[in-house]
């Protein structure tokens, strides 16, 4: 059931258990005075079911609405003992008062709904105790018919078990010493409350204190006056008091809560702190969230390899969201649902579908948040800047991992550059030279007696060492070019352009030489995606561009070749890659299909 | 020239021999060291698989086996040698040294000569 049904129907059966509790006073045989009764309990009962219920509606998580709501359900209770059944009556007689008990609780838990020390819990046990079990225990010696003032057509008690005025009175004594004591209590824990905390929030907590405060103390006033028989006309008076003060205190209770800033300063301030403690975690931050703004049902949910995850990585669905909305935090700050920007806080706005370009988290809460400009334009900055962070932090994580993978994939690029090199020597020049060794051996052995085939294999041996020298050359070539050594890059660049099987265009090489590793990286950028040029692209020229930039050296390697390379593919673009960002560089494929493709290279020289 | 001490040469018969290695220049010199040697090169193959099936074919007396081959190793190849009709001598070749080799079973395999060694008559010790 949504909330919003939830309260709906709250407030349907408290507006049903008003119009009963009024019907049983004017229905009954005895009730004196019905009027003014039956209106004090509906302005005072439907007053704290009013507001209780749309405390409850703001401030969803906050147990001081259902608690008001409550108060207002019991407020009735006492019309119960206007009906003419005697258990009926003695149950309005019993639980007639239970409504002090909540209010008190109420008052000690306000304004968070929680009762924070052990002194408070006392306090509120004690309460409770005195307004059931003492009052239950009251009603077994009460007789309605022989009591003092009279109730002249009052239903006998049927759980009378003595009609003993001393015992009654005992019992009603120590009720009395309860309630002041509690109420003693309550005044010292609201004290304790009010005294630390700072003005601007003082201005919210008054009102409910003393609205409260003074209905407690009319009550204490009002009980010490019946236990020393007071003048009728000044406990009528202290009664006439006491309804007003506790019409009062519903008002009291819901301006403080709407105003106070103490619940949501106090919720902020534990939310940054949840938010900046270096152990939070995802999951806490849905809880600190939900906790600052009272919805339960809040969810947070991140946008990760294109879907939406929660902070445990379970999938959540945007949609349908029902009473939800979800607002969206980008690089731009937040974003509604159709990627309105939100000056100020978690927004307002409808969601549709998976949300705007480039999301970075989804705060999916209740619709009723929307009103809560203030709160959620607090907790909104507030978030933003822990989503900012944790993006920062992932970024960074991301970054130490990826430096971590490309270290490693340098480590494999290395020992795999000495299994070529193994592989190209065992194949090539080993081979060569296995065929040489035979070829002379053969040679020696006919040199006597067949000197011309000697003689040709003599040769056939000389262009296979000639073979093999060439071989030799390339490979010390593809291992470390000497030119590069000896001339630079220019010179470097100018050999590779030349030997490269399609007419390659170079400009702007530096004339200057360059740090050593730069210098390599650059050229074997160039080799690598030469050689990458010539057995994929079907290009029919390329274009080489080496400039020295700003402190740094600018690699653009062009052809208008079929485009489509894919540097993750293992195409040999990867290895640069990790070789341009192990010296802090930047390396940029761009190879739409069809349209050529471009290597942009960036590393500093510093 | 003919190799020494050979049975076959005793009865008036060469050798024959099939040369399996994906070098074309290993191929070619071994070819021209065998012949002198007095062999009869029936086949060549560059890869183990053609080795067997060439060996199928031609039934040579003796494979000159390359251990590294592109598809499956030497090893391999003379194993499965040793399950044909007419098992040939295998005698293992590489451009490895004998300590890189390791062991391997005399069974399928008859000896092991490092390519840089192959010379005149070092075939003979493993004919009949």
């Amino acid at each position: 059931m949504t909330l919003k049904r939830k309260l709906t129907l709250v407030a349907v059966l408290g507006l049903a258990t008003g119009v009963l509790a009024a019907a049983l006073i004017f229905t009954s045989n005895f009730a004196t005075e019905r009027g003014a009764l039956a209106a004090f309990l509906l302005v005072i009962g439907w007053s704290f079911i009013g507001t209780g219920l749309f405390a409850w509606w703001r401030r969803p998580g906050n147990p001081i609405g259902w608690l008001m709501t409550l108060v207002g359900f019991t407020i009735f209770l006492p019309a119960l003992s206007s009906v003419d059944i005697g258990w009926v009556f003695m149950v309005g007689q019993a639980f007639g008062v239970i409504s002090y008990g909540l209010i008190i609780h109420m008052l000690l838990a306000f304004p968070d709904g929680r009762l924070h020390s052990r002194f408070e819990r006392v306090v509120a046990a004690a309460v409770y105790f005195d307004v059931t079990v003492m009052q239950v225990a009251d009603g077994l010696f009460y007789d309605p018919g022989q009591y003092a003032d009279g109730c002249t057509g009052c239903p006998s008690n049927p759980f009378l078990i003595d009609a003993n005025k001393a015992a009654e009175g005992a019992i009603n004594g120590v009720q009395t010493v309860i309630a002041v004591a509690a109420i003693v209590g309550l005044c010292v824990a609201l004290w304790r409350r009010w005294r630390p905390v700072p003005a601007a929030q003082r201005r919210a907590l008054t009102p409910v204190l003393i609205a409260g405060g003074g209905a407690m103390t009319i009550v204490v006033v009002g009980l010490i006056a019946s236990m020393t028989n007071a003048p009728d006309g000044v406990t009528e008076g202290i009664l006439l008091a006491t309804l007003v003060a506790f019409a009062f205190i519903p008002f009291a209770f819901l301006a403080g809560i709407m105003r106070s800033r103490l619940s949501r300063a106090s919720a902020l301030s534990a939310l940054v702190a949840r938010l900046g403690s270096p152990e939070h975690r995802r999951e806490a931050m849905r809880d600190a969230l939900a906790e600052a703004t009272g919805d339960d049902a809040l969810r947070v949910a991140y946008w990760v390899n294109d879907g939406w995850v929660d902070g445990e990585g379970h999938q959540v669905d945007l949609e349908p969201l029902g009473d939800q909305i979800a607002v969206f935090w980008t690089r731009d700050g937040w974003v509604d649902g159709d990627g309105r920007q939100i000056r100020s806080g978690m927004p307002v706005g409808p969601a549709a579908g998976a949300g705007p370009g480039e999301p970075i988290a989804a705060v999916i809460h209740d619709r009723s948040l929307i009103e809560e400009r203030d709160l959620v334009r607090d907790v909104g900055s507030a978030v933003g800047i822990a989503l900012e962070n944790e993006l920062l932090e992932a970024e960074l994580r991301a970054n130490v991992e990826e430096l971590r993978a490309s270290r490693a994939r340098i480590v494999e690029a290395g020992y795999e550059e000495r299994r070529r090199v193994e592989r190209d020597l065992h194949d090539g020049a080993q081979q060569r030279l296995m065929a040489l060794g035979i070829n002379l051996q053969l040679a020696k052995a006919k040199v006597a007696d067949e000197p011309d085939t000697a003689a040709g294999l003599l040769d056939d041996a000389i262009d296979v060492l000639a073979e093999a020298t060439a071989e030799l050359r390339e490979f010390a070539r593809g291992i470390h070019p000497a030119v590069l050594s000896d001339k630079g890059l220019d010179a470097a660049i100018a050999g590779l352009a030349s030997r490269a099987p399609i007419p390659v265009e170079v400009s702007g090489t530096p004339e200057a030489r360059l740090p050593t590793p730069v210098e390599s990286t650059a050229y074997f950028v160039v080799a690598e995606a030469l050689t990458n040029v010539a057995r994929y692209s079907r290009a029919e020229g390329a274009s080489v561009r080496v400039e020295q930039v700003n402190g740094a050296v600018e690699i653009e390697i062009a052809d208008d070749g079929v485009g489509g390379a894919d540097p993750t593919a293992g195409s040999g673009l990867s290895g640069l890659a990790d070789r341009v960002s192990a010296l802090g560089g930047e390396f940029r494929v761009d190879s739409p299909a069809g349209a050529g493709t471009k290597i942009l290279v960036r590393v500093p020289c510093g | 020239m003919a190799a020494p001490g050979s049975v076959m040469e005793n009865l008036g018969m060469r050798a024959t021999v099939l040369i399996v290695d994906d070098h074309q220049s290993f191929r070619a010199s071994a070819r021209r060291l065998l012949e002198a040697d007095g062999y009869e090169v029936v086949g060549e193959a560059a890869d183990g698989e053609s080795g067997i099936a060439e060996t199928g074919n031609l039934s040579p007396d003796l494979v000159l086996l390359d251990m590294q081959l592109p598809d499956i190793d030497g090893f391999e190849v003379a194993r499965r040698l040793a399950d044909v009709e007419h098992p040939p001598v295998v005698v293992l070749v590489s451009s490895r040294d004998r300590a890189d080799i390791g062991s391997f079973d005399s069974r399928q395999i008859a000896g092991f000569i490092p390519k840089a060694e192959l010379t005149l008559g070092s075939l003979a010790p493993f004919l009949p």
